[in-house]
């Protein structure tokens, strides 16, 4: 297939809502006890996830982003059941993982994994690479061959020296390290693999090295990713759509294109035109400063109303008042009084 | 030559070296630049290759024994600080060049208030009373805008979140009216909203006539605050000119490669140009352009033998074989 034919089948592939959803959420809410005193009393509640919804297609990326502290792991883990989620339905593969034996649910664990940002701490310093990449292998009965050949093939897909195989993650560098932990999700041939700011700790020249590795290996095997990162610029470059989270909501998603050359949602609009550097005329729209005043609120004590509206350029009264509900267009779908 | 003629600062070939259970470690490989008044100039290159160690050089805050300066000077107004004894260094520092972190915890103790730590280092340097530190103090965190400046002066750094302290940082490094800021990715650790808040603040900042080096990894973070760059590449400065040139007309491969890697915002999805290979370990640079194993352009005579500077105009300079200067 030549590239500007898979490109448009990619970017059919996008266009169709829940066309095969790996993943479907619903109304996800996750909080987190505020304990206090020796009692260890309740006192509030983190609202780090607060009624979040999202699908991601078969062979789809779905971007993740916002601010630190929004709640993107957290809802990220909550999918992977790794978090219990208080409320909301979570279907994978249309099957209700509430539902499940322990026997499925082992099943589903292997084919959702998970990549971290820091590669170092992902990555037990005492096993060497090929214990770490088969160790998920053995434990599913999955070994083709023997455990060398299965690893030095898995070594190669992800760029790694297969000489290397008896080293210690220590004597490899960061963008080697991430690697090695993508080998490791991907040795047990998962159908989602949930990337959680898996190159925020790299320097660019390897960020961009390891971003060309998850999409090829999204295409050669049609994987389906969750890819979080409070990068934009660098969810713009993989992901087909983008979520965009504040204050443990999602405040607007939709197709990636439309979502950097048609913003809607003022928060949407600062993350955009904060993002430093000259401007690309990738960008249909002239970008302009807009500095956002204030602080990011705690998700315990959220706003009232829009939780948007203390640092709103855009504020209106009744944003003060009531929570916006959602306006879809099409994929595009946002939470703001703005257009309603 | 009047005192007004003097270059704020200047770089003279410095060499800093570390030793190291595996052996010496250049560091830092006869690395020339100065900075003007009135200037911010930045200092942009990946991780390890000698930013934060040439910053501290010029602090002398290089850590011994194990540390050295090998060679160099560092003239601030004409004089080399590698000359001054060790209470003449004190005063420079804080007073005359003065350092922000990126990590605000690094510099900010946990145990004390903001107000307390900012009255102890005006105190530290200037000769008023208590009241007239506080009032300075107060004042600063009001530029720097920090809410409710006169409360926040008995808050304790934790209670502040991470662009607070940031801000607070920023405040006592200007708060001295120092001839120079020395930034070491001084945004690097915040998100990208309270970023562009430092931003807008550095640039107000320019009204008091304080010159900037800053240090960043960021490409973006260069295009938003500085006049000239200085690319680092491996120990050694491999390029550097005035912004402009430098986005528009990059010219050692190292740079144009750096430009090119950057994930830029884009409406499309598709694969972006990576730079080969990886920094190599100041332990083993190529004998010859460290930028060798990686350089698309590399040809024989890169192997050995090492570039140097070469002038392309405007105060554009590039260390490669293949920059000519077509003036
Ligand atoms: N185990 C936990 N217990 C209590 N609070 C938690 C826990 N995990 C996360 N939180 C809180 O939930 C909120 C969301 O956290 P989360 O880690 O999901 O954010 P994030 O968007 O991934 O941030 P970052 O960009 O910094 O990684 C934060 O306020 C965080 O402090
Ligand atoms: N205290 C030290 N001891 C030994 N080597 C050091 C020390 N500090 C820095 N280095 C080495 O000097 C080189 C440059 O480091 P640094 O200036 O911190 O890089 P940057 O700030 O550009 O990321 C690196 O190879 C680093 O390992
Ligand atoms: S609802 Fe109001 S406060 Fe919230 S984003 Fe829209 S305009 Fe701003
Ligand atoms: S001198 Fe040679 S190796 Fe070095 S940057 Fe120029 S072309 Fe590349
Ligand atoms: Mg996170
Ligand atoms: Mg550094």
């Amino acid at each position: 297939m030549d590239t500007e034919q898979h490109v448009f089948l990619r970017k059919m592939n996008y266009k169709q809502p829940k066309k095969s959803p790996v993943l479907e959420a619903y109304d996800l809410q996750t909080w987190f006890p505020i304990k206090r005193g020796i009692l260890a009393r309740t006192v509030g509640y983190v609202r780090a996830v607060d009624i979040a919804s999202l699908y991601i297609n078969k062979g789809e990326t779905l971007g993740l982003v916002g601010e630190s502290g929004c709640g993107k792991t957290t809802l990220g883990r909550t999918l992977l059941g790794l978090e219990k989620a208080r409320r909301g339905k979570i279907l994978f593969c249309g099957k209700n993982l509430l539902e499940l034996d322990r026997r499925e649910l082992r099943e589903i664990r292997r084919r959702m994994q998970i990549i971290f940002q820091d590669p170092l701490t992902a990555l037990n310093p005492r096993m060497n690479v090929i214990d770490i990449i088969t160790e998920g292998l053995v434990e599913f009965r999955l070994i083709e061959g023997t455990r060398e050949d299965h690893a030095k093939r898995l070594m190669n897909e992800v760029g790694l020296d297969e000489e290397a195989i008896y080293r210690y993650p220590h004597e490899f560098s960061g963008g080697q390290r991430q690697r090695i932990n993508i080998a490791r999700a991907l040795s047990l041939r998962p159908d989602l693999i949930v990337c959680d700011e898996p190159v925020s700790a790299l320097d660019v020249s390897v960020q961009a090295q390891v971003i060309n590795l998850l999409m090829d290996l999204r295409d050669r095997y049609n994987l389906s990713y969750l890819f979080i990162s409070h990068d934009l610029s660098v969810v713009s470059n993989i992901a087909h759509r983008t979520a965009v989270m504040y204050l443990g909501k999602i405040v607007e998603y939709g197709p990636t294109g439309d979502i950097i050359n048609k913003p809607m949602h003022p928060y949407t609009k600062a993350l955009i035109n904060a993002v430093p550097g000259p401007d690309f005329k990738e960008i249909e729209h002239k970008r302009k400063r807009i500095i956002l005043k204030g602080e990011i609120p705690s998700s315990s004590a959220p706003p009232s109303g829009c939780m948007f509206h203390t640092r709103c350029p855009e504020v209106m009264d009744i944003c003060r008042e009531r929570a916006p509900r959602e306006m879809k267009s099409g994929l595009h779908g946002v939470w703001c009084h703005l257009y309603s | 030559m009047g005192f007004r003629d003097l270059k704020l600062l200047e770089i003279k070939n410095i060499t800093v070296t570390f030793e190291t259970d595996e052996g010496i470690v250049k560091a830092v490989d006869d690395v020339s630049f100065h900075v003007d008044r009135n200037e911010i100039v930045g200092l942009v290159g990946e991780s390890g290759c000698g930013k934060s160690v040439t910053a501290l050089s010029i602090l002398r805050l290089i850590p011994l024994p194990y540390g050295r300066i090998e060679a160099g000077e560092i003239l601030f107004y004409g004089k080399n600080l590698l000359d001054l004894n060790h209470k003449e260094m004190r005063k420079i520092r804080g007073r005359a060049i003065s350092m922000i972190f990126q990590e605000p915890g690094a510099a900010l103790s946990p145990l004390h208030t903001i107000g307390r730590q900012m009255v102890e280092t005006i105190l530290l340097h200037k000769d008023i009373t208590k009241k007239n530190a506080w009032n300075i103090a107060e004042t600063w965190l009001e530029k720097v805008k920090i809410s409710d400046p006169g409360e926040r002066m008995f808050a304790y750094p934790y209670q502040l979140s991470g662009g607070m302290q940031q801000r607070v940082m920023i405040a006592m490094a200007l708060m001295l009216e120092p001839d120079l800021v020395i930034a070491d990715e001084p945004t690097t650790a915040l998100d990208v909203t309270i970023q562009a808040q430092v931003f807008e603040l550095v640039r107000e900042m320019r009204r008091f006539n304080t010159s900037m080096l800053l240090i960043t990894h960021d490409m973006g973070v260069i295009w938003e605050m500085c006049d000239r760059v200085l690319v680092m590449y491996a120990s050694k400065i491999v390029e550097e000119g005035n912004r402009d040139d430098i986005f528009l007309k990059p010219t050692h491969p190292y740079t144009i490669a750096l430009l090119e890697s950057i994930p830029k915002l884009s409406a499309d999805e598709g694969r972006l140009k990576a730079i080969p290979g990886q920094v190599p370990s100041a332990l083993n640079y190529p004998s010859g352009c460290h930028f060798f194993d990686r350089c698309p352009d590399a040809f024989d005579r890169c192997r050995n033998e090492k570039p140097e500077l070469i002038d392309l105009g405007n105060g554009h300079r590039a260390a490669c074989f293949l920059a000519k200067n077509e003036l």
